[in-house]
């Protein structure tokens, strides 16, 4: 039960770093470029930069620039700020457009997929369940690419070869695991643990499920010796 | 914890998330080591040099500077053939289980499958932003494979037992029933079927398609006009086709009920087969059994068929282009031809079963009138017809 836990706990960390990653890495982003002048370039969209916005905002400083020197500088450069953001948008950090709406709506049902999936008794095995899961780390690697991509090349990831290339790796890696599910002709892990308790195991399960059980267990006898060797 | 083969389940993770890091470190220190944004992956291991494709006797067009590499270009196919194989390891483990659930899985799992066609659909016309629609279709693809994909691993986990409380975190009661069904089925041993080729021979089809279809896509599409103008219509109709040809293949496959040969049939997007491809209730089992004289009416079938519709191609070319079909001028023909092909090899195959019936039909023809001419072994041949009649 204290594995469920900290597995759910883990899920639910990794999924809500990866949305709020989705949604605040352009902002992070868009600081540290402007860290040299201490001023932050507003997104649209991120909400807790709508109080900067409010103070940035080229309209009401521009008012203001006439009685303060010093305000005219910072309207220019929070209006170039805003110019420059908007070459931010990145291949996974669409949160304007449709396609990044819908990049972000995906992540509840897949973490459902995979809740399903791994239930004990669909037998799937490890490696293919890992498998599935490593597809998450695909999706977190998209994230930190296509930012490097817009800020340091201004290209999107897609066109950016090398990243692109390394990034799509990782899909790739997933799915070969994916594949190994059912590639090797192996026995899965219940398997063995039924073996060596079948004496109790058998005993216990319902009756009707006797022979059936008794029928596979013979088949998988076989088949450990047959590693075995 | 027990298991098979422990060190083979750790192998494999470590290596994945040792690949992982590997990414993220090269994420990290690529940019300040004067990696430039057009630098191909992995070196670009495999690109012709520029000069060479230049000379390739089709090459028509210079290469957009954010032509994907052969390495990126292989990871792309690797990753949807890979796909393609698992719904098909999917598909073929609900007969292992013996749960016919597990087939619903193979169908959520089509969405992502031309989600990942859209990408390289975008990519094979060198991703123009006229095209940008294709990313937005990708992306709600995505969402509709993971919601199927959602609800079919909801299905299978129902099937397997799954109830709500099972979502409680809250221990049970130790008296309680509750779950025992699923306990037992997940302590059943699961006997896989063992695949009939060693992983190696997989791995190695696997990398020979991929490197086959990188170099074809990436300097093939240099012979023709079509990537080099955003075609909506074109990339909408390649995101379509490629998922259909797949689904159509599932949705066979159920019909027909159990699969024809117990050999893994990975790479499902197969390339049309000039004859027939034993998907069908009628096989070439059937016209091997009247020996010679089969295959020869088999043949015979075959090139009055194809004698037939390379012209009806043709034509049909000329009637939507108003010319005739010139492959080794016309950089826009190449397309269209290469469209034909693919279209018009699909729409052969849906004749399959004609051409073997007629192929049937034909064999006690032949082997009366074209193999008994001479008179010579014609005994043989009569014998193979004579059993086939008996065992019927």
């Amino acid at each position: 039960m204290a594995r469920y836990f900290i597995r759910m706990a883990a899920i639910v960390t990794a999924a809500t770093f990866a949305v709020s990653v989705q949604g605040f890495a352009p902002q992070m982003l868009v600081k540290s470029a402007f860290t040299t002048s201490q001023r932050v370039a507003p997104m649209e969209t991120s909400s807790s930069s709508l109080h900067m916005m409010e103070l940035f905002d080229p309209a009401t400083v521009s008012s203001a620039s006439a009685m303060m020197d010093s305000a005219s500088t910072l309207m220019s450069d929070a209006a170039s700020g805003i110019l420059s953001s908007s070459n931010f948008l990145s291949f996974t950090d669409q949160g304007q457009n449709l396609a990044g709406t819908f990049f972000q709506a995906s992540l509840l049902p897949y973490l459902l997929f995979l809740y399903f999936l791994s239930f004990r008794a669909n037998r799937i095995s490890e490696l293919g369940n890992f498998g599935f899961q490593f597809i998450l780390i695909f999706v977190l690697s998209t994230i930190p690419s296509g930012i490097i991509t817009k800020s340091i090349y201004g290209l999107s990831l897609a066109n950016t070869d090398w990243l692109h290339g390394s990034a799509e790796t990782l899909l790739t890696v997933a799915n070969v695991l994916v594949v190994s599910m059912v590639l090797h002709d192996r026995i899965c892990l219940r398997a063995y643990i039924y073996i060596y308790t079948w004496p109790i195991s058998l005993s216990t399960f319902p009756p009707t499920l006797g022979p059936w059980i008794h029928t596979s267990h013979d088949q998988s006898g076989s088949s450990s010796r047959e590693q075995g060797s | 914890m027990t298991n098979p083969d422990p060190p083979l389940v750790n192998k494999g993770r470590n290596i994945a998330l040792g690949i992982a890091a590997t990414f993220f470190a090269a994420l990290a220190v690529g940019p300040s080591l004067g990696v430039e944004g057009h630098s191909p992956f992995l070196l670009g291991i495999g690109d012709l040099p520029a000069d060479w494709t230049a000379q390739l006797p089709w090459v028509a067009h210079n290469e957009p500077i954010n032509a994907l590499s052969i390495p990126t270009w292989a990871i792309h196919f690797s990753s949807v053939i890979e796909y393609l194989f698992a719904m098909n390891l999917v598909w073929r483990y609900s007969e292992t289980t013996g749960n016919e659930s597990w087939k619903g899985l193979t169908w959520g799992m089509l969405p992502l499958h031309a989600s990942g066609v859209c990408a390289c659909t975008y990519h094979f016309f060198y991703n123009p932003s006229e095209l940008q629609f294709l990313v937005s279709m990708q992306a709600g693809l995505t969402l509709l494979g993971n919601l199927t994909c959602a609800l079919a691993a909801y299905r299978i986990a129902v099937s397997n037992g799954w109830t709500l409380n099972e979502a409680n975190p809250f221990p049970k009661s130790a008296t309680s029933p509750e779950g025992l069904v699923a306990d037992a089925l997940a302590a059943q041993p699961l006997v896989l079927n063992e695949s009939a080729e060693s992983t190696q021979v997989l791995a190695a089809k696997l990398a020979a398609l991929t490197l086959a279809a990188s170099y074809i896509v990436k300097y093939g599409e240099l012979g023709i006009d079509l990537p080099f103008t955003p075609n909506p219509p074109v990339g909408l109709a390649m995101v379509v086709s490629i998922p259909a040809i797949t689904a159509y293949q599932y949705y066979s496959l159920s019909k027909d009920g159990v699969e024809q040969d117990g050999t893994s049939k990975p790479f499902s997007l197969n390339l049309p087969s000039f004859g027939g491809d034993g998907e069908n209730s009628l096989s070439m089992a059937d016209v091997k059994k009247y020996g010679v004289a089969g295959t020869l009416a088999y043949v015979l079938t075959e090139l009055a068929f194809w004698i037939v519709a390379f012209p009806v191609a043709a034509t049909a070319l000329y009637q939507s282009t108003g010319h005739w079909p010139d492959v080794v001028n016309e950089t826009g023909d190449r397309a269209a031809v290469l469209g034909f092909i693919f279209a018009g090899a699909n729409i052969a195959r849906l004749f399959v079963p004609v051409r073997l019936g007629a192929a049937l039909a034909l064999a006690p023809w032949v082997d009366e009138n074209l193999l008994n001419r001479d008179g010579g072994g014609e005994g043989k041949e009569e014998d193979s017809v004579i059993d086939v009649d008996r065992q019927q």
